[in-house]
């Protein structure tokens, strides 16, 4: 299991369109994705979830991916977090 | 017979109605048998497929003909459709349950809609839309009703309501415009309208009623009327009204490179309003020679709090190098005190208070921050600085000796800037307009901020409605003042632009190239316009409405001077603009 912190940084937070982005960049991955924003769990791979969050910028998220390709998945998402999901 | 609603979308288009009634998907709870149950599973899974089949057209249409932002609308419904925690409860609940899928998947998505629609987050309660409309379609699948959104031949939709994926289908079978019954012009819909360049207009209330697919129909969407069963003389206005639009259109498609000269050689430099960085793309595209004014509040507004210098630097950077070769201003942090003030010490006339450039004297640690971020990023020299609200000259040496000692503590730290950076300052205060000659002195360029200048000049808050009309742009007092502001300029040899609403006003062009304006910022959509403008005329013609403009005694005759000359001499950009559809709000709109 691997586990990221990891902070928001694009001005809007995961307003519509990076939360399409992250879960399709997750769908192509087989090991498990959870996203923690305070107390609340959600299914990274569930955009509704994902919507639910209401992650906005500064917002900190734990992220834990499990499963044979955690690695990759782990710095793929991390990546798109890091560019503030192009709009930065 | 002559329909009125609002126009929501500006062009004329001519044709054959098609009424256009959205099939109603009724849900009903069933228990199902075993053996359907296994059917059921089937059809859900086709139901599905079927879906994101759909929604998949409707991305890569969305994506070529209009932007990211529309396509990402639609990109979200498809993940929605794969959600992997819905799919999961749908297919234990059809275990558990055994009742039919279209219940199933109107009833969680009930429950997701709730969670969704009690967040504090306007864009999130906007989202239930998009579960509606996704609901809706995987059960109209589930169902196997047609979607009904392939029209043969070109028609004018007439419709109750129509969603945003009603307005991306029907546009790809060449529809000629949309008139609805209910909806606003700020609806996801109309806004598509516009951005298509479809014509439209909403709030017909009784277009589906009236009208039959087949009928004639005309549609104004400038003037907001559906003309059902137009006589000859409707048919013949409405063609030459076209034919007119096609040719001005075609005309300014090829505007955004030539330069912003008038006829007899007069240049004027037309810039953009602007404060996020991804509206830059757009200005570029519309012809825009650099950037009038970028306000940098965002960064406060967003944050809570003042960025810090680094945060600044970079964005500032990044806007220069976006923009290099051309200019940007960029106007010191112009916030209220009502910002930042407790409540319980809230200011009892703000507009008249702790705000802009007094705030920031008042907080050198913070002002330094800025200045230092700006002097920092103007490596590429294409950066101006100007300082908002100034009053009189006292304040303006205050704010040039703490820009000197920033300069100073750079060089010492052998930090590279330009040294050559204009300055300018925004003449909104009306004591600024008074002692203009002083202040011209000390800096490279004066900036018009009309939105408050006006309201210091006419008193008037332009968001009490109770006096809102008030506000006059048009006022004597206002053109004198601007004549004044420039003239003086002139005198001292700087150069005088204006960055408020009334540079973007098409109705004020003319006007104030002929009081000599140098530079017009605007917010980016109105750009092509002004230009056409400018290109079409002589200085010489400007010189003299300018004139006759300030010889007239009172705001109603100017506007109406105004109108009345516009109106004839450029008669086709006035019949596809929509007030307020452009960008421009007579009543001052935004905050500068």
């Amino acid at each position: 299991m691997i586990e990221r912190e990891i902070v928001i940084k694009n001005r809007t937070g995961l307003h519509t369109r990076p939360a399409a982005t992250l879960v399709k960049t997750a769908a192509r991955f087989a090991s498990e994705f959870y996203i923690k924003k305070d107390d609340f769990e959600i299914n990274g791979k569930s955009i509704i979830g994902v919507m639910t969050l209401a992650a906005e910028q500064g917002s900190t998220l734990r992220l834990t991916f499990e499963g044979a390709d955690e690695a990759e998945m782990a710095d793929a998402v991390t990546q798109l977090f890091d560019e503030g999901f192009g709009e930065l | 017979m002559t329909l009125k609603g609002l126009p929501a979308s500006g062009g004329i288009a001519m044709g054959p109605a098609y009424v256009y009634e959205r099939e109603e998907v009724y849900v009903s709870e069933r228990i199902l048998t075993d053996e359907e149950l296994e059917r059921e599973r089937v059809l859900l899974d086709e139901a599905l497929q079927r879906s994101r089949h759909e929604l998949t057209k409707i991305i890569s249409f969305a994506r070529q003909k209009l932007n990211e932002e529309a396509a990402a609308i639609f990109e979200a419904q498809l993940a929605m459709i794969d959600d992997p925690v819905m799919r999961s409860a749908l297919d234990d609940r059809l275990r558990k349950e055994k009742k039919n899928a279209d219940f199933l998947i109107y009833d969680e998505l009930r429950k997701f809609k709730e969670i969704l629609g009690a967040s504090n987050d306007t864009l999130l309660r906007e989202r239930v839309q998009d579960l509606d409309e996704v609901g809706q379609r995987i059960m109209r699948n589930l169902q196997k009703k047609r979607l009904h959104s392939t029209v043969e031949g070109e028609h004018v939709i007439i419709a109750s309501q129509l969603t945003p994926s009603d307005t991306i289908l029907f546009s790809r079978n060449d529809v000629l415009a949309y008139a609805t019954d209910l909806g606003g012009i700020t609806s996801h819909a109309a806004i598509l309208a516009r951005s298509l360049k479809i014509p439209a207009v909403t709030a017909l209330q009784n277009g589906t009623a009236v009208v039959r697919t087949g009928d004639e129909v005309i549609l104004d969407g400038q003037r907001g009327l559906l003309i059902v069963n137009p006589t000859e003389r409707h048919r013949r206005e409405y063609e030459r009204k076209m034919e007119n639009i096609a040719r001005f259109e075609a005309d300014l498609a090829g505007l955004g490179e030539l330069p912003c000269e008038t006829e007899d050689g007069h240049k004027v430099e037309l810039s953009a309003n602007a404060e996020f960085i991804n509206e830059l793309e757009y200005v570029i595209t519309q012809g825009s020679k650099g950037i009038g004014l970028y306000r940098t509040e965002h960064l406060y507004i967003e944050k809570g709090d003042f960025p810090s210098e680094q945060e600044q630097f970079i964005e500032y950077s990044e806007i220069a190098h976006m923009m290099y070769p051309q200019p940007v201003i960029f106007r010191t942090f112009d916030i209220g005190g009502d910002k930042l003030l407790d409540s319980a010490v809230a200011e009892s006339n703000p507009f008249l208070g702790w705000r802009g450039i007094r705030m920031m004297l008042d907080k050198p640690v913070i002002f330094r921050q800025q200045l230092r971020a700006m002097l920092r990023a103007s490596s590429m020299k294409n950066i101006k600085i100007m300082f908002p609200m100034i009053s009189g000259v006292t304040e303006l040496r205050e704010v040039l000796d703490m820009l000197e000692s920033v300069k100073e503590e750079l060089r010492k730290e052998g930090v590279p800037f330009d040294e050559e950076m204009e300055l300018g300052l925004m003449i909104e205060v009306p004591s600024a307009v008074f002692v203009a000659d002083e202040l011209a002195k000390h800096v490279s360029f004066f900036s018009i901020g009309t939105n408050d200048l006006v309201q210091y000049l006419m008193a008037v808050d332009r968001n009490n409605e109770l006096i809102a009309d008030l506000y006059q742009e048009f006022h004597p007092a206002v053109l004198r003042a601007i004549r004044s502001t420039i003239d003086t300029g002139h005198a001292y040899g700087l150069w005088v632009g204006m960055c408020g609403e009334m540079a973007g006003n098409p109705l004020a062009t003319l006007l104030l190239l002929g009081l000599g304006l140098d530079e017009f910022s605007m917010v980016p959509s109105v750009i092509p316009e002004v230009k056409k403008i400018v290109r079409s005329s002589s200085y010489k013609e400007a010189r003299k409405v300018a004139a006759e403009a300030l010889r007239l005694a009172n705001a109603l005759e100017v506007r109406e001077y105004l109108s009345t000359y516009m109106h004839e001499r450029f008669p086709e950009l006035f019949a596809t603009m929509v007030n307020g559809m452009n960008g421009h709000d007579e009543n001052g709109g935004e905050d500068e």
